[in-house]
């Protein structure tokens, strides 16, 4: 662990961020569009909380004990990323102080922490639909933000709403054509092949 | 499955639909603004007792109108689009209350942007929406401090749009006595009924 300082130095970067996202500058700068909001400031905290699951061999084992086989975090990750896709919770974010520490707290342990923990317990199939759940997720939100006609943020502007949501459908695509570049040329594994050989 | 993992998966699902169903209002408000018609609806909001400047340069209060129900919409008189649009709506619910002398509600628009709407630009705005003074006032809040009790009680949202205007809730507000009493759409055909109904 001492051999790699930049760990923890990463560590503490990461959480110095999360939580900047408390005090009303940073948050200002991250909530001043719906695109940096959903797209950079959601990411990063959830982006903390998987690291966090990878990096700390306590709460594995916490994890471990508690939830074996992942299928609990699922329930509670994919919950909590629908709770903050909701145009209210993102709204609310911005001017409710509760709300925001509620964002600042949820976010990586509930979404990042939880839906890490899973993906690193289910096997293939498990993980495919996540994946296939996750672009559905991206694309009918991005969708819906892209043609409603109305502005469903009262914090955010129309205009800012639709680059928002062709934003979330080429994430959405780019991740989905990666993935299956990666799933027919890269180094596919079927589990178990070393032990059957 | 292990059982336990099968009480821990009900566990979870059973918080996590509560937690969503508390935030939706039960899964009917996925906006800010359904949210905010959906609690008021449940529970009225006590507003404290504005006091604006009308179009004639009068100053006036809420309780000025004790025995009325105020139909509120907020606006400002250079807003190109939904303010016209709020505009006719009351053009036509006027002619409702002309129709009904004995409905006790008052239409109210009140302006978001009280450094430019003097009240030659309200009365301006009434002029054009063919505004009758008797039904209909138009003013503005008399100082910052009213604007900021107003945005703040009624949980309105107000943000600067990119043309030098500003985006606002579009919402009509039924206050009576102190109370914000509902909120309503202005495009709900119903606004008439609940006129007629006397608020």
């Amino acid at each position: 662990m001492a051999a790699e300082p930049w760990r923890g130095a990463a560590r503490t970067i990461l959480l110095a961020v999360s939580v900047a996202g408390l005090f009303p500058p940073v948050a200002a700068l991250f909530e001043a569009s719906m695109r940096s909001h959903l797209l950079v400031q959601m990411p990063l905290l959830a982006f903390c909380g998987g690291y966090w699951v990878y990096r700390s061999p306590p709460l594995k084992r916490w994890l471990e004990r508690v939830d074996p086989s992942g299928y609990i975090a699922l329930v509670v990750g994919s919950g909590w990323f629908i709770y903050w896709m909701l145009p209210i919770s993102l709204d609310l974010a911005t001017f409710d102080p509760g709300i925001r520490l509620l964002k600042i707290v949820t976010v990586p342990v509930c979404v990042g922490a939880a839906l890490t923990w899973s993906w690193l317990r289910l096997g293939p199939i498990g993980r495919g639909v996540m994946l296939l759940e996750g672009w559905a997720i991206l694309g009918r939100l991005g969708w819906v933000y892209l043609i409603s006609p109305v502005q469903l943020c009262s914090n955010y502007l129309i205009d800012d709403q639709q680059r928002t949501g062709s934003l979330l459908l080429g994430a959405a695509l780019i991740s989905a054509v990666g993935i299956a570049l990666w799933a027919v040329f890269g180094p596919f594994r079927k589990p178990h092949r070393t032990e059957q050989e | 499955m292990s059982p336990r993992t099968a009480i821990g998966l009900v566990l979870a699902g059973g918080l996590v639909t509560a937690l969503l169903w508390q935030r939706t209002a039960g899964f009917s408000a996925f906006t800010y603004e359904t949210w905010r018609r959906v609690e008021v609806a449940r529970e009225p909001v006590a507003v404290s007792d504005w006091r604006l400047q009308d179009a004639q340069g009068d100053f006036v209060r809420l309780s000025d109108w004790r025995d009325e129900t105020l139909l509120v919409g907020f606006i400002y008189t250079s807003c190109p689009s939904v303010c016209v649009a709020i505009g006719s709506r009351y053009q036509q619910l006027q002619r409702t209350l002309q129709a009904n002398p004995s409905t006790d509600v008052h239409l109210l628009s009140i302006s978001i942007d009280p450094a430019r709407d003097t009240p030659e630009h309200l009365a301006e705005y009434r002029r054009r929406h063919a505004g009758l003074q008797s039904s209909w006032t138009v003013a503005r809040p008399a100082d910052a401090q009213v604007l900021g009790d107003m945005i703040r009680e009624t949980g309105l949202r107000v943000i600067p749009d990119q043309l030098g205007g500003f985006s606002h809730s579009e919402s009509l507000h039924w206050i009576r006595d102190g109370q914000l009493l509902r909120i309503s759409d202005w495009r709900d055909p119903e606004l008439e009924k609940m006129i007629t109904d006397g608020g």
